[in-house]
């Protein structure tokens, strides 16, 4: 958990997304999963109940097998159902809403020791005690059904994984960036991950993006540690990163198979030692963690590499709305609504097996493998091609706006879609990078000192998170910009490798540890300001979703902007305070926007807890 | 030396208990059910006449979008009620439909659990800019006919408050 701080930083992820949590889909491809959690809950694969749809077109990602129908995701249903097994286990003895207040409340309580812990001063523990019990007796006195599911647990329990999921993100990326730049860098950055980046808009919301977020995470996180030596202890966090790769293909088999790419090359060749006690330990943690898909897969398409993502599809007669909700993410060719397995099977490549014909199984699996890379290849070439239109790398980094490619009809023709620095303000200080890494060199770095630079664990990681984000971005970025990405949901996980960039900044650095009361005093009024005007905006102009989406997004950017600008200027001014202010204010805003869109823009009375609904109530509606 | 239990413990030991004691079903229904209430529109004002029939025509016209998105917007006035005599769980429903395919606002609703003033936002519907060609229907500017129902419903009965023609005027 990483101590106090750790503590703090798990705790008030849980608490603050908690608190934005609806029990609800915001894309109707999680009906397809939580109807997945509720028949693994029972013990099957197939999805022979769907609690959360009457027909399997209301199921995007739905695919059928010689009759029966199974979802996907099925690693992320895993993680969800010994969740659902303690919802279940308490069902008849506590009532629902109830139990999630008591938990959230329990939440309150354990952060409050633990700030108490972090500040000396007991106080703090105290008043999380009774703002524990008050929370509990409101509650009481205003609990409501979960009555608008005839089934509510699974869903719960898909949800509550995601927030919890989110939560342990926030305590990696602490662990993560205190290992490479210090405890006070990595704790807010921590914090910065669960309320500064998307991270917190999709924490509550049961989609994979968060898991995926996570896992990738912890992958650098493991890796980092298993540069510093070659004990136990460092093995055992190599072989792990390699467990957690093979635990992401259970979920999404494509970004698992990404990581992969990039961490085995960068592994083998800045690991401390490659002997064969290490290399042992990994490729068995590596086959075990790879059987939860392996064993799905057999048992659902009969090949062990072929995930149901690949599967012809069972939607049925959707909507066009309905259909085209996730059906270009990796795994599926871009424009290809509906029957995408087939149309890759005509190739011989993706369709159900020739059970290998005569070459035998050795064979199909190595045929499939080689089919992977190549796909692999594919998507990083049009990545390539796709990074060299302006326009586009426009509308997905800096602004979005109308943007005249999306298919806004299938979000109402509302302008949901944002683009990076709009988000994720914070990465605004990359855009310093070039200044950053100039003066740098005129510092005196020579080649040799780079090299040298190279066997410094943290340059190795480095050198991993930057690969991996450049790779995973340019994966989806043929696909972008795209209706239904909100916050361009595809690329969620590369956002934590950013914010990890930025706190690798020195400047980022040097502000953080020598200004976090600058940084913590910007970031809290930008919240109060800029929220309160937010409000006061909806309440005066009226503001539709896409309007709302649009102006949170235009004050993102500019507050990027003021970032880059704060960090490029730093060797001018020589001021962290500056940098500080700026980076807080960005921060500020993103908060901002995780808070709008989870209390006012993507709400329908439907939050987890009753005191959240209750005041969602009485504030503005979105129009 | 013996354990002693400390507040934290204690706080989380008499929440149990309280969660034990409420048991599974403590919440309550939030449906709607039964019952009744009387309400009066408050605003818009010129459905607010009671009696009123479906002479007074209604006007809502579409503006531009804001903040860079090139939607226009059908954005309809919030409905602000006041409830009396209300018994069991009624639903006060509105519902506008536009003789314009492409026009299609989702009929809104909100159970009444108390008394007192309640408002309804309806959201605002958005329209293409002209010259949108990736799908959807496209609505040409122009008046459309329109008509508004708000109702009082319940599992005991079905009241009709307010029956009226709208006119829809889109401007680009």
């Amino acid at each position: 958990m990483g101590g106090t701080p750790g503590m703090v930083v798990f705790l008030a992820t849980l608490v603050i997304l908690g608190a934005l949590w609806r029990i609800d889909f915001l894309l109707n491809d999680s009906v397809t999963v939580a109807n997945v959690v509720t028949n693994v809950a029972d013990g099957r694969l197939a999805v022979t109940e769907a609690p959360y749809a009457l027909t399997a077109g209301e199921q995007p990602g739905l695919v059928e097998v010689d009759g029966v129908l199974y979802g996907r995701n099925y690693g992320q249903a895993y993680l969800a159902v010994p969740v659902l097994w303690v919802l279940d286990a308490t069902a008849g003895v506590v009532d629902l809403r109830l139990l999630l207040a008591a938990g959230w409340s329990f939440a309150v309580l354990g952060l409050g020791r633990a700030v108490g812990r972090l500040l000396d001063r007991p106080i703090v523990g105290w008043i999380g005690e009774v703002a524990c019990l008050v929370s509990v007796a409101a509650a009481l006195l205003v609990a409501t059904d979960v009555d608008w599911l005839t089934r509510p647990r699974p869903l719960v329990a898909l949800g509550l994984s995601t927030l919890l999921l989110a939560a342990t993100g926030a305590t990696v990326c602490y662990r993560l960036v205190s290992w490479a730049q210090g405890r006070r860098v990595g704790f807010a950055s921590g914090l910065a991950l669960a309320v500064a980046t998307p991270v917190g808009f999709w924490g509550s919301f049961p989609k994979r993006h968060v898991l995926s977020a996570t896992a990738l995470l912890l992958v650098v996180y493991l890796f980092a540690v298993s540069r510093t030596g070659t004990d136990r202890r460092a093995i055992a966090a190599r072989a792990g990163a390699y467990a957690v790769v093979g635990f992401l293909a259970s979920v999404h088999a494509f970004e698992a198979a990404f990581a992969l790419a990039v961490l085995a090359p960068l592994d083998l060749l800045t690991a401390p030692t490659n002997d064969r006690r290490a290399l042992g330990a990994v490729a068995v943690a590596f086959g075990v963690s790879l059987l939860p898909m392996v064993a799905t897969n057999l048992a659902i398409s009969g090949q062990p590499l072929q995930p149901p993502r690949t599967l012809p599809g069972a939607d049925g007669p959707l909507a066009p709305g309905q259909a085209a909700i996730d059906m270009r993410e990796i795994g599926r060719p871009a424009g290809v609504v509906g029957d995408a397995g087939a149309d890759l099977g005509a190739s011989g490549s993706l369709g159900r097996p020739a059970a290998a014909g005569l070459l035998g199984p050795v064979a199909a699996l190595l045929d499939r493998v080689a089919w992977v890379g190549a796909y692999m290849a594919d998507q990083l070439v049009a990545g390539l091609a796709a990074a060299t239109d302006l326009d586009r790398l426009y509308h997905v980094l800096v602004r979005s706006g109308w943007i005249p490619s999306v298919r806004y009809h299938l979000s109402d023709y509302e302008t949901l879609e944002t683009a990076m620095l709009e988000v994720l303000p914070l990465a605004g200080a990359l855009l310093a990078l070039p200044g950053v890494a100039l003066a740098h060199l005129r510092e005196g770095a020579r080649f040799e000192r780079l090299r040298a630079g190279l066997a410094d664990p943290v340059r190795q990681t480095d050198l991993l998170v930057g690969a991996l984000a450049v790779t995973l971005f340019l994966a989806y970025l043929p696909r972008l910009p795209l209706y239904a990405m909100f916050t361009l949901r595809y690329v969620l996980p590369v956002m934590p490798l950013l914010l990890y960039a930025v706190a690798r900044m020195p400047p980022v650095r040097a502000a953080v540890a020598s200004a976090p009361r600058t940084l913590g005093g910007a970031w809290g009024v930008t919240v109060a300001v800029a929220g309160g005007g937010f409000v006061w905006t909806l309440a005066v102009l009226g503001l539709a979703r896409g309007e709302v989406i649009q102006f949170l997004a235009l004050s993102g950017l500019v507050t990027a902007l003021a970032l880059a600008a704060a960090t490029a200027t730093r060797p001018i001014h020589e001021r962290d305070r500056v940098v500080a202010t700026a980076l807080g204010v960005a921060a500020g805003t993103t908060t901002v926007f995780v808070l709008a869109t989870g209390l006012l823009v993507y709400v329908d009375g439907n939050h987890a807890l009753d005191l959240v609904r209750l005041v969602v109530a009485r504030l503005p509606a979105v129009g | 030396m013996a354990w002693r239990p400390g507040t934290s413990t204690l706080v989380v030991a008499t929440v149990l208990v309280a969660l034990v004691l409420a048991g599974p079903a403590w919440g309550t229904p939030t449906g709607v059910g039964g019952g009744t209430a009387t309400v009066s529109v408050l605003s818009p004002e010129a459905l607010g006449e009671p009696g009123a029939s479906g002479d007074d025509s209604v006007t809502l016209r579409t503006t531009p979008g804001r903040f860079g998105t090139a939607a226009t917007y059908l954005r309809i006035p919030d409905l602000v009620a006041d409830v009396r005599d209300r018994s069991g769980r009624p639903q006060l429903r509105a519902d506008l439909s536009v003789d314009a395919e492409g026009i299609d606002p989702p009929p809104i609703s909100r159970i009444l659990h108390r008394s007192g003033t309640h408002r309804l936002s309806y959201p605002d519907v958005a329209l293409p800019p002209q010259g949108y060609d990736h799908g959807g229907t496209p609505v040409e500017p122009g008046s459309y006919d329109g008509h508004l129902e708000v109702r009082v419903q319940s599992f005991d009965g079905d009241h009709v408050l307010v029956n009226r023609s709208v006119e829809v005027v889109v401007d680009r």
